[in-house]
């Protein structure tokens, strides 16, 4: 790898690691409680949560 | 090696690291996939798709972390470096379970008749502004395109027309895919999966490798510390002995490229630390059959000159030499690739 390349690579790291780690933080923090139970429907019923 | 570019030339190894490589990407999607099915038995078609969309999207996420650790971990210890000399056909794999992610996703769309609701999600601007709500489909989009670009300049043409450099500098997106992905999934799965599970996948492999990556960045700056100097400039190696035989030590120039000086028994030659292929570094490999040999992927080149044996044509830039009371010095100016620059010691 060139110089300019580590120097890259040493900068680019830590500034990925604080964003993701601060995002990653926040979706877990922030996420919605879970729905309450529904009624039972029939079984026939399709499911439609996000994939 | 390559004279310009050549088709892949396949070899045991490469075919015993692919082989292995899809035997445990098979073996983990099956478990997955048998063990989701125990805990969670779907209800129907939907739910059946969902549990193939999280085992080949945790496959991705698995084996981004697996490629992104290969290179500081054979910075840390060279007894990964097999590992290193492959990695294209590790990344072009992911982007295939990559792919199957996306076809199962598009195949749930599709079976609750939900592509234009997708679409209309994907350019429902307001939402772009919220953190919990973001579209995380518009992330998991944008890190497909990054692989989809990678894995189509994977093959060697690309690196031989691009350059290294450049071809290098183009590689590095896969740091922006790993993170568009680990935020795709923070802000989709993670939501309403309430397992121990994801956030231990996310959390746990994206912790490995940035330590990894820390810990090869701070002994590679150790690493970039200038070599002392003489009055006029050239790098004081060391006395001949020093330099291990058949070996190199790797002297670096004030704010300059790093530089391998090899030792083939009472020969000694310097030479640029950047291999023509794909800047690897020449000194950390060794002499074999008369040629130093880059320990990425192979190439060679001669000590002499620094040329590729015949057909290949690469060439590394070489460096003078001299030795003066007792210790060899390099001269930090590079000579032309090719420039015969030996002494005997």
């Amino acid at each position: 790898m060139t110089r300019t390349h580590r120097m890259i690579h040493r900068a680019l790291w830590p500034a990925l690691i604080i964003i993701v780690a601060l995002g990653f933080t926040l979706a877990l923090a922030l996420r919605l409680p879970p729905a309450e139970e529904a009624p039972p429907v029939a079984q026939t019923q399709p499911s439609t949560s996000h994939p | 090696m390559s004279a310009g570019y050549r088709a892949v030339q396949w070899t045991r190894f490469k075919i015993v690291y692919d082989g292995l490589l899809i035997l445990a990407v098979a073996i983990y999607i099956a478990s997955f996939l048998i063990v989701d099915s125990r805990l969670e038995p779907p209800t129907d078609q939907l739910t059946e798709i969902i549990i193939y969309v999280h085992a080949f999207g945790s496959a991705t996420f698995l084996m981004l972390t697996a490629i992104l650790s290969i290179g500081p971990l054979s910075r840390l210890d060279r007894r990964f470096l097999p590992l290193l000399y492959n990695r294209r056909h590790f990344g072009v794999l992911t982007f295939c379970v990559a792919m199957t992610h996306v076809a199962f996703a598009i195949y749930w769309f599709l079976a609750m008749d939900g592509l234009p609701g997708l679409a209309i999600e994907l350019v429902n601007w307001p939402d772009y502004g919220k953190f919990i709500g973001f579209p995380f489909e518009a992330l998991g989009i944008a890190a497909f395109a990054i692989l989809l670009i990678m894995a189509a300049t994977s093959h060697d043409f690309w690196l031989s027309f691009l350059t290294p450099t450049v071809w290098k500098a183009l590689h590095l997106a896969l740091y922006l895919a790993y993170g568009l992905v680990m935020m795709h999934v923070a802000l989709g799965a993670l939501q309403t999966d309430r397992t121990f599970f994801l956030p231990l996948l996310l959390g746990g492999g994206f912790a490995t490798v940035s330590v990894l990556h820390v810990l090869a960045g701070q002994r590679e700056r150790k690493r970039d510390a200038p070599t002392p100097v003489g009055r006029d400039g050239w790098l004081i190696v060391g006395a001949p002995q020093s330099i291990p035989d058949k070996r190199a030590r790797i002297v670096v120039a004030r704010g300059g490229e790093r530089i391998a000086v090899f030792r083939d028994g009472a020969r000694i030659g310097a030479l640029s630390n950047l291999c023509a292929h794909q800047n690897g570094p020449i000194g950390e490999g060794c002499i074999i059959d008369g040629y130093v040999t880059c320990p990425w992927h192979g190439y060679q080149y001669r000590l002499a000159d620094g040329c590729a044996p015949q057909p290949f044509t690469d060439k590394l830039a070489t460096h003078r030499l001299r030795l003066r009371a007792g210790a060899v010095e390099v001269d930090p100016q590079p000579l032309p690739p090719g420039t015969a620059a030996t002494i005997e010691v």
